[in-house]
């Protein structure tokens, strides 16, 4: 039974909810820009960088990637660190990960949030320098940023 | 501290790569979800993992509100001798998981 | 009008589904896959919070190995009880576990040791057909309550269950498929809330999605409504912790 003073309370809530701004989604600028931020602008070289998606994802709050460089831990040029970016998300750097000599090889799999259909990027940097880029298309059904915000 | 479930196998043959899974258990509150009263959940992540073995690093990984909730990470390691898996997670307010399994490297 | 309607609803027969199908059939083959993946499914982080709750609560000194003394139990729940004259879920069944013998307070439905619990009595019974009995005049009565009240129209969007569940089965709803909304599957680990979900916790939203009150908390449609979600079911494997969209 809801009373008179409960509904107007949840009616300001719901006001509340469609004055504040639905967070904005990043452009491919703010992407590139946040590559720049951690690996400075420097140009992409061709290198073995794999992403690993499914090309359609039901839920944007987990899609299950793989991210990996087919180049040996001990190489000369070895890999000092990757990171996944998204062109639409409302933050475009999603993780950074780097690898110790006692892995085996440089691969991490795990599962991200996408707001919605959109390219991942993920750039790998070398020990010499070099930076390298792959790109990923994932379609997502539902966004995971501005879908059921409220937690019920 | 949080539950985690950590995946190490038993036993490994030097040299080999040996997978390794480890997941915590965390809502990675993205700072975009309201409650029902229409009052935001701010940001609260985990914001570092690492996996070491015989104290030597395998994966550092820096985490953002973009990984999911209960964040799963599934990487390997090279198999030497019998030793510690060690985890460690650590979150935005400092406060550290961990977990630890033993390798045994026939 | 209503009453007239409801009538002429229940003359026309059940609207019962053909063939109960899981969840599972409507998912794409990666969220299928974490579900079968028994150290990635995110439910099996509270199944194991269920597992040491199984010790530190005390369950353990009466059931011993849960593998063992729970294997089948929670596919036959919920179960008619004539001694207390109503349904008895598994919720339930653990609060009087607590309350008669072990002197300890009752959890309210729905809360997380409540979900926990559940999970790890519902995994042991994984892989096993969901097996609720209906032989008895009271099991059929409970099963024709929790019936009327799954194709009762509610809320503001005037909305039953059915409608959704059994005449819009595999059919979208923007862009997603519609399941039969079967039960076999929880406590389910629920990518939307990327959190796990009792039973209890989904019928909630459900009804909040048609904009409707949920029973009020004690009343005994609650239990009469679970005892047709899950014999509709009958016959499904129970997959807790299943992992839905």
């Amino acid at each position: 039974m809801i009373d008179r003073r409960s509904l107007l309370a949840g009616a300001g809530g719901l006001v509340a909810l469609t004055v504040v701004a639905l967070p904005a989604s990043a452009t491919p600028a703010d992407a590139a820009a946040a590559i720049t931020d951690l690996f400075g602008d420097r140009p992409f070289s061709q290198g073995p960088v794999v992403i690993e998606a499914p090309p359609l994802a039901e839920t944007g709050n987990s899609v299950p990637i793989t991210v990996r460089v087919d180049r040996p831990v001990d190489d000369p040029d070895r890999i000092t660190r990757l990171a996944i970016f998204s062109e639409n998300n409302p933050r475009p750097s999603i993780l950074e990960a780097r690898f110790g000599p006692a892995a085996a090889e440089i691969s991490v799999a795990t599962n991200i949030r996408l707001n919605g259909t959109q390219q991942i990027i993920c750039v790998a940097e070398t020990a010499g320098g070099e930076l390298y880029r792959a790109v990923h298309e994932i379609r997502v059904v539902v966004s995971a940023c501005t879908t059921l915000e409220a937690q019920f | 501290m949080f539950n985690t479930r950590i995946r190490v196998p038993e036993t490994a043959v030097a040299g080999e790569a040996v997978q390794i899974r480890a997941m915590i258990m965390h809502p990675m509150d993205n700072g975009f979800t309201y409650t029902t009263q229409g009052t935001i959940i701010p940001v609260d992540i985990i914001t570092d993992f690492t996996c070491r073995y015989l104290g030597d690093e395998v994966i550092h990984v820096r985490l953002e509100p973009g990984v999911s909730a209960n964040p799963i990470f599934t990487f390997s390691l090279r198999a030497t001798e019998t030793g510690p898996v060690d985890f460690e997670w650590i979150d935005q307010h400092g406060d550290v998981t961990t977990a630890s399994a033993t390798l045994t490297v026939t | 009008m209503r009453g007239l309607a409801l009538f002429l609803l229940c003359l026309a027969g059940p609207v019962v589904a053909e063939e109960p199908v899981s969840g599972y059939e409507f998912l794409l083959p990666e969220t299928q896959a974490l579900q079968d993946d028994e150290f990635a499914n995110p439910g099996m982080l509270w199944v194991d919070q269920g597992e040491a709750l199984w010790e530190s609560e005390g369950c353990a000194s009466c059931h011993g190995d849960a593998s063992v003394s729970m294997r089948g139990v929670g596919a036959h729940y919920p179960v008619w009880s004539d001694e207390r004259g109503r349904v008895v879920t598994l919720d339930q069944q653990i609060n009087l576990c607590r309350s008669e013998r072990l002197g300890q307070d009752p959890w309210a439905p729905g809360s997380r040791e409540m979900t926990a619990l559940d999970a790890y009595v519902m995994h042991q019974s994984r892989g096993l057909p969901v097996a609720v009995a209906l032989d008895g005049d009271e099991e059929r009565a409970a099963f024709e309550r929790g019936r009327i009240y799954y194709e009762t129209p509610r809320g503001q969007l005037d909305l039953s269950c059915a409608n959704c569940h059994v005449e819009n089965e595999g059919r979208r709803l923007r862009g997603e498929v519609l399941s039969q909304g079967q039960a076999n599957g929880f406590p389910i680990y629920r990518q939307l809330w990327q959190d796990i979900g009792s039973l209890d916790r989904m019928i909630r939203w459900c009804h909040e999605s048609v904009r409707a009150e949920p029973p009020a908390d004690g009343d005994p449609v609650w239990g009469d409504l679970e005892f047709y979600l899950r014999a509709r079911g009958n016959g499904l494997v129970v997959e807790t912790p299943a992992v839905r969209r």
